[in-house]
């Protein structure tokens, strides 16, 4: 494996089940994570990204079925016992949530979640330590130790996303995961948050995976972003190719680079034409058919490869690759052409 | 007022009380402060309006303590002498202002059957023998209750969930009488293992110096060990009928709420910090659900009254509640109503206790 790669995710599926089915939340999930890096994972809501960041810890319950390799470290996590896995998380992979008014323990003082985290991986750990440590991290993140003792519900949700993020640094971790972590805050803390958070990428050379739906974020924080669509990954690219020249039709109509579809702040982002796709019974081929503006036959029949179409920029799209042999270019009867 | 054990056991509810209120005024805010006086100012009003729905309830139901001790055959003569001496005599009206300032100056009036002894020296005798069941049935209930409660949680959908689910069904719906007869069968008659009755081998009971009438108590202070254990061993099956019916209450209720807590994101997020399974559900989990546990433990207090007077029934226990159902069998108007008394004062003494505990339990309670 590249050296470069903490995490390589392979092959990873990841299925609900529920009364009426499963539900292909992940499918055939192929994607690297490299050290130091923030990789931005986009896609519109019910596209399967929380779904992936929590399998990424294995936080599914048993009843969730999840396949597929994890690499991370030389090992296979998938092949970790629910005891190993323990010690990953926090420890060396840890996660900011998104809601922060929920995801803190509201009898629990900020102090004890902070020495609670500490000790459980590391017990010989001293009270004086510990909380020394916690005092450190809140004062990194601009929140004054005298608000150590106190209460989540006496905290603002900014300042409760900090202890969030203080949380996940306390030991260090390799891999950290933010799920829509700016997502229940205004926008004036959301700023403040970002600018922190890019502050502290660079003073700690942390490894982010930023699930987001906030594609202003993406720009500002990452280096590479991938982007999901249907439990899939549609296009995977660093951020500079990606937002000039994105391949991908849902990329292009994510970005707003079809005048056809208006953007105006960020939760109008997704809203493009046609609704997401039922994932218990998904559409045949690639899954972004039904709203694809260029839909082939082919794109009806068989599912498009993730491949490389520039060095480092695989998406996965016929409009790209060649198409296999017994199917057909022709555009769907009601698409129009396909872009020159 | 001279010295007894419901003025003994009166005092410590009023110092524990008085502490807890200290606590609440000193740490809680302004609100809580304005609720515990409203609360406590409340009581007065309400055992008062309780004292006087039984003092006219016992009066109206068919009988009276003269003929329930002369008999119907008792000769007219001696009915009205009684009536005379008893005080019955005089006007419904003069009878109830009469006891109510009696009341007041914590004077509970005398028994009206044979001996007519002071209700408050009565209910010094009864009410320990009453706490000395309910305490240990109350802990019984909810230390299994909660602790089963949380481990089905665990184990939701397991056979040990839907095991401990059954038995809560069935400890919440069959009646307590019920339950202590089958085990007075199984364990008294058929094993000889435990006692059928009372609280104390007579013998024993000869030589136990009564202080507290905690015959626990009396025996440890005493260094009385044959005492003690033999009031333990006459423990057994009350507390078993009592604690038993009564976790099956506790028991769902944790199961639900803890079941509950841990769907909550931060469980997920404790979680994803590696915290184990086991801390997450007994102290995460747990601490929340512990909570709404606690308003339940003030709700059921009644409830656990109730089974009480069943419980000292059908075992014969000497305590408040055997006394309730003897002395309105006798029409005995004083001591039913010392009673309601009692039982007025501690359900709002619980609640309240209950409610500051809660308030000072949950950071985020506001009155
Ligand atoms: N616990 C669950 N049981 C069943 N379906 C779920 C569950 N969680 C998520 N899903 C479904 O999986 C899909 C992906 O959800 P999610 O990963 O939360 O998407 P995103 O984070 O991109 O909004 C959605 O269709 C959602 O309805
Ligand atoms: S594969 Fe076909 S349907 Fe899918 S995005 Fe490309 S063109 Fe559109
Ligand atoms: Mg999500």
């Amino acid at each position: 494996m590249d050296n470069d790669i903490l995490m390589r995710v392979e092959d990873l599926d990841v299925r609900y089940k529920t009364r009426i089915g499963y539900v292909s939340a992940c499918d055939g999930i192929n994607l690297d994570i490299y050290k130091g890096e923030v990789l931005g994972l986009v896609g519109e809501s019910g596209s399967g990204k929380s779904t992936l960041g929590k399998a990424l810890m294995r936080l599914h319950p048993r009843s969730t079925v999840q396949t597929g390799h994890l690499w991370f470290d030389g090992d296979d996590l998938m092949a970790y016992s629910p005891r190993q896995m323990r010690r990953i998380r926090g420890e060396r992979i840890s996660m900011i949530f998104q809601d922060p008014m929920t995801s803190l323990n509201p009898i629990q003082r900020i102090a004890d979640h902070i020495t609670e985290t500490i000790k459980t991986h590391r017990p010989q750990t001293s009270d004086e330590a510990a909380r020394a440590r916690a005092a450190e991290l809140l004062d990194v993140l601009g929140i004054t130790p005298r608000r150590l003792d106190e209460y989540p519900h006496q905290m603002s949700g900014g300042m409760r996303q900090r202890i969030m993020i203080s949380l996940a640094l306390s030991l260090n971790a390799d891999l950290i995961i933010a799920d829509e972590a700016t997502t229940s805050l205004d926008v004036i803390v959301e700023a403040q948050f970002m600018s922190l958070l890019k502050d502290l990428c660079r003073e700690f050379n942390l490894t982010i995976l930023l699930i987001t739906h906030n594609i202003g974020l993406v720009a500002q924080l990452s280096d590479r972003v991938a982007v999901m669509y249907g439990g899939r990954l549609a296009e995977v690219g660093d951020v500079g190719t990606l937002f000039k020249d994105p391949k991908h039709p849902y990329t292009q109509g994510l970005l707003g680079s079809v005048p056809s579809i208006k953007l105006h702040d960020k939760d109008e982002l997704y809203r493009m034409e046609g609704s997401p796709p039922d994932l218990i019974a998904p559409p045949s081929g690639c899954r972004f058919h039904p709203r694809c503006p260029h839909a082939m036959q082919v794109c009806v029949e068989q599912q498009p490869p993730l491949a490389e179409v520039e060095p480092g920029n695989p998406a996965a799209c016929w409009l790209h690759h060649p198409i296999p042999e017994g199917h057909s270019a022709e555009p769907l009867p009601d698409r129009q052409e396909a872009p020159a | 007022m001279e010295f007894n054990p419901l003025t003994g056991i009166c005092l410590s509810a009023l110092l524990v009380v008085a502490v807890l209120v200290i606590v609440a005024f000193v740490r809680g805010s302004a609100g809580l402060r304005t609720y515990i006086i409203t609360r406590v100012l409340l009581t007065i009003p309400m055992v008062f309006v309780l004292t006087t729905i039984i003092f006219f309830v016992m009066r109206v139901i068919p009988g009276d303590p003269v003929t329930s001790q002369l008999g119907p055959r008792g000769g007219a003569e001696a009915r009205e002498r009684m009536t005379r001496e008893l005080g019955l005599d005089r006007p419904i009206g003069v009878q109830y202002v009469d006891y109510m300032t009696g009341v007041l100056r914590l004077d509970l009036g005398n028994s009206l059957i044979f001996g007519n002894r002071p209700v408050a020296e009565e209910l010094g005798e009864r009410l320990p023998a009453t706490l000395e069941l309910i305490v240990p049935s109350l802990l019984f209930a909810t230390g299994f209750g909660i602790l089963g409660g949380t481990f089905a949680a665990q184990r939701r959908k397991t056979a040990t969930d839907y095991g401990l689910r059954l038995f809560s069904i069935t400890a919440y719906s069959i009646p307590v009488f019920w339950l202590g007869l089958m085990l007075q069968i199984v364990f008294s008659l058929r094993l000889d293992l435990t006692p059928v009755a009372g609280r104390m081998d007579a013998v024993i009971g000869t030589t136990l110096e009564r202080t507290t009438n905690l015959y626990l108590v009396d025996s440890l202070i005493t260094g009385n060990f044959p005492a003690f254990f033999s009031a333990l061993h006459h423990l057994i099956l009350p507390v078993l009928s009592l604690g038993l019916i009564l976790s099956g209450v506790f028991l769902r209720l944790s199961r639900i709420n803890v079941i509950e807590a841990l769907t909550e994101d931060y469980i997920t997020a404790g979680r994803a910090r590696g915290i184990p399974e086991r801390v997450l559900t007994y102290k995460h989990a747990l601490g929340n659900a512990f909570i709404p546990i606690i308003a339940l433990i003030g709700l059921q207090f009644s409830v656990l009254l109730a089974g009480a007077v069943l419980t000292e029934t059908t075992f014969s226990w000497p305590g408040m509640g055997l006394y309730l159902i003897e002395r309105i069998g006798q029409r005995d108007y004083t001591a039913v109503q010392g009673v309601i008394v009692v039982f007025a004062l501690s359900v709002t003494l619980i609640s309240l206790i209950t409610d500051i505990i809660y308030a000072y339990l949950d950071p985020r309670v506001q009155y």
